[in-house]
């Protein structure tokens, strides 16, 4: 198995409507930056990883139906999708491919154009249509009972939410390429409508127009690309259950296991001390406080007290989504990738006015479907 | 969908996904469709390194990234380079059983998808030369252009 880096990567300016351009040529956007930032052309690339949630633009085969702007014609071209994870999925499946030995130089594309679609609508069909479609289907009512469920066990407040809110749209006023880049205040996350008790409306995600594209290169050519390739330490995943019903609310079992499979494979004892920056799939706040506990970050029930301490801030001990997060920007096919390239940004020292000072590990997340999750961890030192 | 024959045991559910879309064109071709809603011109555009003229237009050049800025203005005429017709029922077409061509229009490398009308099948020919009908109301899609019918009937 070769060793895999993260050699370079582009975004979009993320936005909440792009009527100006088609997918393919959002994604072309992205694209571009990629290359351009690691000086390689169209043609030094071997093939092509792309993903999105189909049924949100309801054009499915998009990596056909982009391929002018994905930069595969006429190469290996191959779509992962897998709901909100789809883009941890693609930097994981990037890696796969790249370790496998079969591409040198993989480019890896996650997008989608939310404004397109009715989001809940389409989400909908992601659920079973027999159970829970006709009954209780949509993106948010289950989150909102992994909140509560939350509250209940811990007495964890709206305002512990609200802090880290504010935390994420802090962080997003220094990232060019945030969709919402605005300050709030707790006040204003606390008065903000009730979607689904007890998220209110600043609790949650953005729907977002965005693409991201990052290159993946072999521990052959890497160096020769970027003068300080992110190298891949590990990769896990899990995916559980088919139901809501089934969903085992606290702790997050498949974000407990993925990140215990992780830590053993990079050989990470304490994440807290040993990891220098996380961004994380947190698409609603109390994610940002109930699964840095799944992540041993804290004990149960005491993630609101690391956040409400400070360790979480661009200064502190972990800052934790220095780019400003899900909370900010959420193109969801693009999402969990924009995770990874913000992690090798950090590593590499490109984050711009976002950078962490001295970044040597780093740590992002996916998050989908029922409950699932992925994990990468990244590192300067070649493993 | 098949019709299912089952046994009264055996339960299943009808139902059918109905979700909204809005497509956003793109500058790109929000300009193709308004040249034809307004004016009645078709255009490619052109691809500076490869010399190709795209028709459909595309913002940028899939072969080589170069951005396709430059405007010509193509057609209205061209040929036919490949047809069939559609005797089955299908959900999106905007006639029954419609007659399908690709168009390569006058000055255009690539060909467009479009229906041919006004022509009896067993006269169509590949080569054959077709004119474009503009739609008298015209909405800024590709159905602005009702269809393309052989050149020679175009002039009497
Ligand atoms: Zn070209």
């Amino acid at each position: 198995m070769k060793r895999v880096a993260i050699v370079g990567s582009g975004q979009t300016h993320h936005t909440g409507s792009r009527l100006d351009v088609n997918g393919p040529e959002l994604i072309n956007e992205a694209v571009i930056r990629a290359l351009e930032d690691t000086g390689l052309k169209r043609k030094d690339i071997d093939g092509v990883l792309i993903g999105n949630m189909d049924h949100f633009e309801g054009v499915n085969g998009v990596e056909l139906w982009s391929i002018d702007g994905n930069g595969g014609l006429m190469k290996p071209t191959i779509k992962m999708t897998t709901g909100g994870t789809t883009g941890s999925t693609l930097a994981i499946g990037g890696y796969h491919l790249v370790a496998s030995g079969h591409f040198d130089r993989l480019l890896v594309i996650g997008w989608e154009k939310n404004s397109e679609s009715d989001t809940t609508g389409a989400i909908t069909t992601a659920f079973d249509p027999i159970w829970d479609r006709m009954v209780f289907a949509g993106a948010i009512s289950g989150l909102a009972i992994d909140a509560m469920n939350y509250c209940h066990k811990f007495g964890v407040t709206p305002k512990d939410a609200a802090r880290v809110v504010v935390r994420d749209r802090m962080n997003a006023l220094k990232n060019p390429f945030a969709h919402v880049r605005k300050e709030i205040t707790i006040e204003e996350v606390l008065r903000s409508p009730l979607i689904a008790d007890p998220l209110r409306l600043w609790d949650m995600c953005p729907r977002t127009d965005g693409a991201c594209a990052v290159i993946y290169a072999s521990e052959d050519v890497a160096e020769k690309i970027a003068p300080k390739p992110t190298w891949i330490l590990a990769a896990a995943n899990r995916h559980p259950y088919s139901y809501v019903g089934d969903v085992e609310c606290y702790p997050i079992t498949s974000l407990y296991h993925a990140s215990r499979e992780a830590y053993a494979k990079a050989g990470i004892k304490e994440p807290l001390k040993e990891i220098d920056v996380m961004e994380l799939y947190t698409p609603y706040s109390y994610a940002n406080l109930s699964w840095i506990e799944a992540l041993g970050l804290a004990k149960p029930g005491e993630g609101p007290k690391l956040v409400w301490d400070g360790a979480t801030e661009m200064d502190g001990e972990l800052p934790i989504n220095p780019s400003g997060g899900v909370i900010c920007t959420n193109p969801i096919g693009a999402t969990g990738l924009i995770r990874a390239a913000e992690c090798a940004g950090q590593i590499s020292g490109k984050a711009g006015d976002h950078q962490v000072p001295g970044v040597k590990t780093a740590l992002s997340t996916g998050f989908g479907g029922c409950f699932w999750s992925d994990i990468l961890i990244y590192g300067e030192k070649k493993p | 969908m098949n019709s299912i024959e089952a046994p009264e045991t055996l339960l299943w559910r009808e139902s059918r996904i109905k979700i909204p879309y809005a497509w956003a064109a793109g500058e790109t071709a929000s300009r193709f469709f308004i040249e034809i809603r307004d004016r009645k011109k078709i255009f490619g555009t052109k691809c500076p390194s490869c010399d190709k003229v795209y028709c459909p237009p595309k913002k940028t050049c899939g072969d080589c990234f170069s951005n396709c800025g430059e405007w010509l203005e193509v057609g209205p005429d061209g040929e036919i380079t490949g047809f069939t017709q559609a005797l089955y029922e299908g959900g999106a077409h905007p006639v029954k059983n419609p007659v399908g061509g690709l168009i390569l229009l006058r000055g255009a490398s690539t060909a467009m998808l479009h229906l041919i009308g006004q022509c009896p099948l067993e006269e169509l020919k590949i080569g054959m030369k077709v004119t474009p009908v503009f739609k008298e109301n015209r909405q800024g899609n590709i159905l602005d252009i009702l269809h393309f019918i052989p050149a020679k009937q175009n002039h009497g």
